[in-house]
């Protein structure tokens, strides 16, 4: 369990650094000074491709983001109880966390 | 001769007057990856809200706009910059390159933060003054 925790760190953590840079970049640079609006969002994530990226990023976000909280507490030693516990609170926040961000985007394609 | 207490006895390496180039880039690793995180779902929530009309949303996005906020988001980007390149540095290490020369690859990886963040700093801020 440890050695897949720290694998799947690096690889979104590889996969967030682009993701990501691809999110900022769109949202702030594509058109700078713009405002973000409602019908802008909307144009950008019906494109599906973009819709798909966003979705990942979300789930590879909250997952890093996560894991990486995860692996801070760990660190100062708390018992295997408590561990668990962490563990299951924390999977707990991340898929609610994804439910809970996932119809938010798909209401911009309802306009 | 010092003594760690405390904390310090557990992991001396974090006396702060002792600290070392890579002891720093750990610790801002850590403190950076936890304001994202705390960001992050902050943001979820937010965007979850705002989505649930238009109207509410571009509202939030004006509101965003404005100079407090927007240099929170500048913090929020050298956050994001330095948690980014000092990752790329540690899988780096993991696969085993640069180990040896750890410390010149800390130097670069500020160098190149502070660079792109000055330029991102600027782009953000200069609506504010227009």
């Amino acid at each position: 369990m440890r050695t897949w925790a720290w694998i799947l760190q690096r690889l979104s953590g590889a996969v967030l650094v682009l993701a990501l840079g691809l999110h900022w970049f769109v949202q702030h640079h594509v058109d700078p000074g713009a405002e973000i609006t409602f019908a802008g969002v909307t144009v950008k994530l019906k494109w599906a491709l973009y819709l798909v990226a966003d979705i990942l990023l979300l789930a590879f976000a909250v997952f890093h983001g996560l894991n990486g909280l995860r692996t801070v507490v760990l660190d100062f030693k708390i018992s295997r109880s408590a561990a668990t516990v962490l563990t299951v609170v924390l999977v707990v926040v991340g898929v609610g966390a994804i439910v809970y961000g996932i119809p938010p985007l798909l209401a911009f394609l309802r306009g | 001769m010092y003594k760690p207490q405390g904390v310090f006895l557990r992991n001396p390496d974090l006396v702060p007057a002792y600290l070392r180039p890579g002891m720093w880039g750990w610790i801002l690793h850590r403190v950076t990856g936890l304001l994202i995180v705390f960001y992050l779902l902050l943001h979820i929530w937010v965007i979850g809200r705002a989505a649930l009309s238009p109207q509410a949303f571009d509202q939030i996005m004006v509101t965003l706009g404005t100079p407090f906020w927007r240099v929170l988001e500048v913090g929020l980007l050298a956050c994001v910059l330095y948690h980014g390149a000092n990752g790329i540095r540690i899988i780096l290490f993991d696969l085993g390159y640069g180990i040896r020369t750890h410390r010149s690859w800390w130097y670069a990886t500020v160098a190149v933060v502070v660079l792109v963040f000055i330029i991102g700093a600027v782009q953000m801020l200069m609506p504010l003054f227009a």
